[in-house]
């Protein structure tokens, strides 16, 4: 998961985009090793000592990870378990919308 | 030392973790089934009848709990695979073992129930335990079933309704069982009629305040004005 994450902020790193995790790791001191090694530069969430059933993760409902939601520039939430390819698909769309929009409003 | 082993290879295999091996054998199996379906079901039947007898054996020469439930949880996996008179006959054996002698341990059963998630497991276990949390359990197991089926396609009326019971009587009555990640069922099941009716495409996300891991507070709708792809992700 990591290298298309990796390559989807790379990308769109001029684009009005943000990946943002939530992450479930219970111990973080550990995590940070983890993060240097594998070059994860986006900023998360840490959802606390209890890890999977951390208070964000359970009032989402989420219970298999990853989890991916993908929300548009008003925070609506546009798509639900994208993943791969299905994912690159969904931000461009969003981000088609988001410039059509904003040309469209000048 | 022995029980350490199965124990991990069990719980790994009930994790889909390193068992890669599990998708080629499947595979192969599958390949054989359409081109010669009798070889495929005598090959099934000595793979199977095979591995029950040394995991019996196992069990039966097991010298504590959890050795003993590692194997017969296992007998249980490995005769879930097929449908031939062997595999039914060593899931109901494995079956019948596990519940005599874990029926109220509720870690133990969570773990039956993630290996068979069967109405036929399921009404054997409710028959057999009196422990509260197993049959919250249960009851969970159940409603996964339906809660999965609602991702792919719209759930019929009866089973709609099923779902209803389910998810009332474990915000209710169970509300303050866990489940097997040790979550009690009534915020599992608040998160996720949260997640069907609040989180659905369309919907405003629900902001989220924290901390990111270097200890800084921010806030998820610091981002309005960006396309956000929101990802929970775990290191594991």
């Amino acid at each position: 998961m990591y290298p298309h994450e990796r390559s989807l902020v790379e990308r769109l790193k001029d684009e009005p985009f943000a990946l943002i995790g939530v992450n479930s790791d219970v111990d973080v001191e550990k995590l940070k090793g983890a993060l240097k090694q594998e070059n994860i530069s986006w900023r998360s969430f840490w959802d606390g000592p209890k890890g999977t059933y951390g208070p964000i993760a359970t009032s989402w409902g989420v219970n298999s990870w990853p989890t991916i939601y993908v929300l548009d520039e008003t925070g609506t939430i546009r798509y639900v378990s994208a993943r791969g390819p299905q994912l690159d698909e969904a931000v461009d769309t969003l981000l088609a919308e988001l410039r059509a929009k904003q040309s469209g409003g000048k | 030392m022995l029980s350490k082993l199965f124990l991990g290879w069990v719980s790994a295999a009930a994790l889909g973790l390193g068992f890669d091996g599990a998708a080629d054998v499947a595979r192969i199996r599958e390949e054989l089934r359409k081109k010669q379906p009798d070889a495929a079901a005598r090959a099934d039947d000595a793979l199977t009848g095979g591995w029950l007898e040394t995991l019996w054996q196992t069990a039966a020469q097991a010298q504590d709990d959890d050795a003993r439930f590692a194997a017969l949880l296992l007998a249980m996996q490995v005769s879930e695979f097929g449908t031939t008179q062997v595999c039914k006959e060593g899931r109901g054996k494995a079956r019948d073992e596990l519940l005599a002698r874990f029926a109220d341990d509720p870690k133990r059963m969570g773990e039956l129930l993630r290996v068979s998630s069967t109405a036929e497991t399921r009404e054997a276990m409710l028959a057999r335990t009196a422990h509260k949390g197993v049959k919250a359990l249960c009851l969970w197991s159940e409603a996964a079933g339906y809660l999965s089926t609602m991702r792919r396609e719209k759930l019929g009326e009866e089973a709609q309704k099923r779902l209803d019971v389910l998810m009332g009587l474990l915000r209710g009555e169970y509300k303050d069982e866990l489940d097997s990640r040790g979550r009690r069922f009534g915020d599992v099941v608040e998160g996720r009629l949260r997640a069907m009716n609040d989180l659905a495409v369309g919907k405003v996300a629900p902001d989220i305040e924290g901390k990111d891991l270097d200890g800084a507070p921010f806030k998820l709708s610091d981002y309005r004005g960006k396309i956000v792809v929101l990802d929970f992700w775990g290191h594991w």
